[in-house]
């Protein structure tokens, strides 16, 4: 483009865009939405679905919004008796052969169908023949499931596994108003990490997620922003919750998670991955207390004496100076709290190991959003030295813990799944290490320990995190904490005071504050800055701090 | 039973591709010598010619379903397609089809048990003014009237019984 | 008596072979063309006879050519239309079974004059016989030097090939069959970029009708000015005409532009059995149906334009007074029906939709309102599509109900008494 700017006027708004500006652009940037079904910003044009047509004065048939490019001096109209007689058609045409199965189907409230038939249809419907009968309930992929007749054959998902994954599971297949968009025979979506992205392209019922199904209606969800912390690509994401209908889905709050638009990390999209790892989060497993063990069993207590617990069993261990501390942070920390872990167990006590390496390598992944690196804030521990007094492999730190006579042990869990196994925990008591534990959910290895505190996970926490671009992201609270779990740089900031150490509550702000004065790769940077798409660290290639290109690496 | 060009074929194809060797040319008449080699594009056939013409299943099936000369079955030994546009069905085409229907048994895109007949119903043939056409494997016969046809028939099926 | 041009030679025996051809003069517009002309002296003589494409747009073909850019060394492509699918429509078939040479002289002097390096002839699946009849003319020309590389010892050369389509109408539409050519679906595609500017591969291209290119050899070698002085303004040279439907004598028939409709169909022995017109459709089912108040009508794309209606491939469809126009729509839109490619909304439910209340009425349950609904379809086709296949299947709505009014109002009164009649009893 030559960057060349195009005056017209739309709705009789002027509007100067630059040349190759689409019309429906255009509208967007004064704040005129035009329905749209078969357009997408991250998918080729196809102008098939025809609802988003506007009137050109001068030019007797209406054209497409979506592919109509900008001309000086043209006059738009997005609102005329013509626009409005084409919408209410093209409704009309859609609506035909759509089974109205909103009373079942999990898109109602969400559905393109509905609200333009709200915004621009509201016809009676003359429709006195039969509709086309095609496959329903058709599972295509792990969570996808197709229902052919509520298809309105705009295209996205095909083009989606076309364009950007280029997988081709999906095609449209046959001809005229029987067409079908299904899969290919011998192929599923199983083994595609994208696959449910085709279920937010969807703007009907067509194509609706498994793992979602039936659980809530869309109106009843609240919306929270949030990062995914599966692996180090950071992708932005929208945890979608309920907090008060608790008879639902288990008791489980979250009823899914979406991608989040943000154009330099994951633009559009996320993986299978990310999107349906949530549920650790809600599990009744979920340790909602503060358990200290005495004999036997594991007793519930207050955060206060918990901590004071932990305290002076921690100071007992290297009373002395000949007691030694092992110490276990999680790559799923934020960096606040990975500065107060450090501040804590690596400056307090000389003796300290850490079960944390960096290094490993940043490159890798599929070639398109998810990377190798299964956490995200390896770089953020990094950038805060959490291994600088000497810190080895957290895998080879923990197997050879019950002979390296350490006199106690200072446990952050990432994941449930990652925890070691029970012996372990019963062959440190065996060696009489006190064993301290932060915890989201009880394993047989949390079930063993002298002291567990719960803590939250991410959909409850905040801090930052540092993606594998970089990129300093701010993670903030989707949920309230569950019980009495509190986030990890709360507890610790409750721990501190008892070493001679002060930080406040824990509170993000001030501790990203303290933070950025005292590691460099923070200086200068405030929350604020972080903005909503986060903001990339010096002493990284800037290359990597680029958007997102839109299509897998081949 | 695995699809796969025999030598005469593969040479044959050979000569396809260099003869439509520009872009992707060379698919839809290579998805027509799939047919006719093996009689019809079936969801086996449909694997094979997307390796052999280098596209995408998707793509190939796309295809396959788009185009009305395509089957997933084969026919039978005489295809026969009996044109239903506005000037043979103004000359008698729905009386022709009738009397095909009943004569043979079957319906559209039904093959007697014999196999020796598949019947479509299809669109302008291009053979209007020889009103009410059909074709029989892709040559013109017209204007049929019963006689003709149970003649044409007869001569088909190599002089057998009418049913 | 019309001088026979396009269809001098369908009464020779074996027209179709180069030797014949060339004794009746064939190839020498063509030596003309390559040895006295340039190539934009050859469009200028196109554009002076006032040649429109007779695919059924009509749109004049010298100004299609002069949309091409400047040549840039790349490949650029003559596509011929040869998919001749739209009903009653059969003239390009004849041209090609009889006189296919005609039409490849028209190709290469077409290719001389835009600087076509390739040419392909897309003829619908269904033509076998007219293919093989091209096919073989092309290896004759081919070995002649006539096609191929260095043409009649010139600096141009032009490869030609066959392609064959599979039985989808659409993919006459020009984008659609660039489409086809390429490996896809009939898909027409979206416009701008025009064909001229990028079409097959990309590339610029001219997609020409057969009897377009077989207009060519005439017009270059009798002037620009005799040809459009055979027909009307702005609407040059002879037109052929299939007739068929409610005719003593259905075929193929050469007359000047402008011909009155009456004579056109006088031309092939008046309407069978001596009867009254009732409807004529004069230029293949895309076209508005006309009545016997339109048999003065100059056939020509300006005059039939202004009446209303499109001469398109002036394929003419006599139906008589006795016959029933709501059975005739009802099999115009099952048509369309099966053909809509489905990539467009409103074409594909609105030719599904009208071609469904068309049989209800048929089966007696008709409702006084659907004409009404059926002229909303119509109108909510024409203007909203991708490609004119929705103001094609929106003209025969339209124009059957507005002409025949009265005649469907009845039917679906009677059929519906009749039904229910035969449900009593």
């Amino acid at each position: 483009m030559s960057g060349e700017l195009v005056r017209l006027t739309i709705d009789g708004r002027e509007a100067m865009v630059p040349r190759g500006t689409t019309i429906l652009q255009a509208a967007e940037s004064l704040g005129i939405y035009i329905p749209r079904y078969c357009y997408h910003p991250a998918l080729r044009i196809v102008g098939s679905c025809r609802i988003c047509q506007v009137e050109v004065i001068g030019n007797p048939t209406p054209q497409i919004s979506c592919f109509t490019q900008v001309a000086e001096g043209m006059d738009v109209l997005t609102d005329s008796p013509l626009v409005k007689r084409v919408r209410t058609a093209v409704m009309e045409f859609l609506l035909l052969n759509h089974p109205i199965d909103c009373p079942i189907c999990d898109t109602s409230g969400e559905c393109d169908l509905q609200n333009f038939y709200m915004t621009d249809g509201k016809h009676r419907s003359r429709l006195r023949h039969h509709k086309i009968n095609r496959t329903k309930r058709k599972r295509i992929g792990q969570n996808v499931v197709l229902d052919q007749e509520r298809c309105i054959l705009c295209s996205r998902c095909v083009r989606f596994l076309q364009e950007v994954v280029q997988t081709h599971e999906l095609g449209l297949f046959g001809r005229g108003a029987p067409e079908r968009i299904d899969l290919v025979e011998g192929k599923s979506l199983d083994g595609n990490n994208y696959a449910g992205n085709i279920i937010d392209l969807c703007p009907v019922g067509a194509l609706t997620d498994d793992d979602f199904r039936f659980k809530f209606r869309v109106w009843d969800l609240s919306r929270a922003p949030s990062i995914c912390p599966f692996c180090s690509a950071g992708c932005n994401i929208e945890v979608h919750f309920n907090t008060e209908l608790c008879w639902k889905n288990n008791a489980m709050r979250i009823g899914r998670v979406k991608p989040r638009l943000n154009p330099h990390v994951n633009s559009y999209w996320m993986c299978d991955i990310g999107r349906y790892s949530f549920h650790y989060t809600e599990h009744p497993d979920r340790l909602k207390q503060p358990l200290v063990r005495e004999g036997e069993q594991q007793t519930a207590h207050s955060w206060s004496a918990a901590l004071a617990l932990a305290a002076a069993k921690l100071k007992q261990a290297v009373a002395g100076g000949t007691g030694r501390l092992a110490a276990f942070p999680s790559l799923y920390m934020t960096v606040e709290s990975a500065f107060l872990f450090r501040r804590l167990f690596s400056d307090q006590f000389n003796t300290a190991r850490m079960g944390f390496q960096s290094g490993i390598g940043l490159t890798g992944g599929d070639g398109f959003l998810l990377r190798d690196d299964r956490n995200p804030n390896r770089l953020g521990l990094e950038l805060v030295k959490m291994d600088r007094k000497g810190g080895e492999p957290r895998d080879e730190l923990l197997e050879r813990l019950p002979q390296s006579k350490f006199s106690a042990v200072v446990y952050v869990q990432e994941l449930p799944e990652r925890d070691p196994p029970a012996e372990l925990a019963a062959a440190l008591r065996g060696a009489t290490a006190a064993l301290i534990v932060f915890a989201t959910n009880a394993t047989p290895f949390t079930a063993l320990a002298d002291i567990v505190f719960p803590i939250c996970p991410w959909t409850e926490d905040h801090g930052t995190w540092v993606n594998w671009q970089g990129r300093a992201q701010w993670l903030t609270p989707a949920l309230p904490p569950m019980g009495g779990a509190k986030p990890l740089a709360a507890a610790l900031a409750g721990l501190a005071p008892f070493f001679g150490l002060n930080f406040g509550q824990g509170a993000p702000d001030e501790l990203f504050d303290r933070m950025a004065n005292e590691v460099p790769a923070f200086k200068g940077l405030t929350l604020p800055r972080l903005g909503g798409e986060g903001a990339g660290l010096p002493g990284f290639p800037a290359s990597r701090l680029t958007t997102l290109t839109e299509t897998k690496e081949r | 039973m695995s699809v796969c060009f025999d030598d005469q074929q593969e040479a044959a194809f050979q000569k396809l591709l260099r003869r439509y060797d520009e872009g992707d040319s060379r698919v839809l008449p290579g998805l027509t010598f799939a047919q006719e080699t093996f009689g019809a594009i079936s969801p086996e056939v449909e694997a094979y010619m997307a390796r052999r013409l280098g596209v995408s299943l998707a793509q190939l099936h796309q295809i396959a379903t788009f185009y009305h000369m395509f089957h997933d079955v084969p026919c039978g030994r005489h295809l026969l397609t009996v044109c239903s546009s506005i000037s043979c069905r103004l000359a008698g085409a729905d009386d022709l089809l009738n009397h095909i229907k009943r004569r043979l048994n079957i319906a559209h895109a039904q093959t007697t048990d014999d196999g020796l007949f598949t019947l479509e119903v299809v669109e302008c043939l291009g053979a209007c003014h020889q009103a009410p056409a059909l074709q029989v494997n892709g040559e013109f016969h017209g204007p049929m009237t019963r006689a003709k046809t149970d003649e044409l028939l007869d001569r088909l099926a190599g002089g057998r019984e009418r049913r | 008596m019309t001088e026979r041009i396009l269809t001098r030679n369908w009464q020779i025996v074996n027209a179709h072979t180069l030797a014949v051809y060339q004794s009746r003069g064939g190839y020498r517009a063509l030596a003309k063309a390559l040895t006295q002309m340039t190539p934009e002296q050859v469009t200028a003589e196109v554009l002076a006879s006032n040649l429109q494409g007779r695919g059924g747009a009509g749109f004049p073909t010298g100004r299609k050519w002069r949309f091409l850019p400047p040549p840039d060394g790349g490949p650029r492509y003559l596509v011929v239309n040869a998919d001749e699918g739209e009903p009653g429509t059969f003239k390009d078939r004849y041209i090609m079974e009889l006189d296919p040479h005609m039409m490849i002289e028209g190709i290469v002097i077409t290719g001389y004059a835009i600087g076509a390096t390739k040419c392909y002839i897309y003829i619908r699946g269904e033509y076998r016989p007219a293919a093989h009849r091209t096919l073989a003319a092309l290896h004759e020309a081919q070995a002649a030097g006539l096609l191929g590389p260095g043409i009649l010892g010139s600096g141009y050369s032009l490869d030609t090939d066959v392609i064959m389509g599979a039985g989808a109408y659409i993919c006459g539409e020009e984008t659609a069959l660039i489409e086809s050519i390429e490996g896809k679906k009939g898909w027409p595609r979206l416009k701008p970029p025009f064909p001229a500017v990028k079409g097959l591969f990309g590339r610029p291209t001219i997609v020409n009708n057969v009897e377009t290119l077989a207009c060519i050899p005439h017009i270059i070698e009798r002037g620009g000015a005799w040809f459009a002085a055979l027909g009307t303004p702005r609407n040059g040279g002879t037109k052929l005409f299939a007739v068929s439907g409610d005719v003593e004598q259905p075929g193929v028939i050469e007359l000047p532009m402008g011909t009155p409709l009456r004579q056109v169909i006088a031309a092939c022995g008046g309407v069978k059995g001596g009867r009254k017109v009732k409807a004529v459709i004069p230029g293949g089912a895309s076209a508005p149906v006309l009545t016997a108040d339109d048999l003065d009508l100059p056939m020509d794309f300006t005059s039939v334009a202004a009446a209303g209606s499109m001469l398109g491939s002036a394929a003419v469809m006599v139906m008589s007074e006795d016959r029933d126009m709501v059975y005739a729509l009802s099999v115009i839109m099952e048509f369309f029906a099966h053909e809509s490619c489905g990539q467009c909304t409103p074409c594909r439910e609105g030719t599904r939709w009208s071609n469904e209340i068309l049989h209800a009425i048929l089966a007696g349950k008709g409702r006084n309102s659907d004409i009404d609904t059926l002229l909303d379809i119509a109108r909510n086709m024409d203007g909203t599509t991708i490609c004119p296949m929705g103001p094609g299947a929106a003209a025969p709505l339209r124009s059957f109900l507005t002409k025949f009014r009265p005649e469907f109002e009845a039917a679906i009164e009677n059929l519906r008494n009749r039904a229910r009649g035969e449900a009593a009893a």
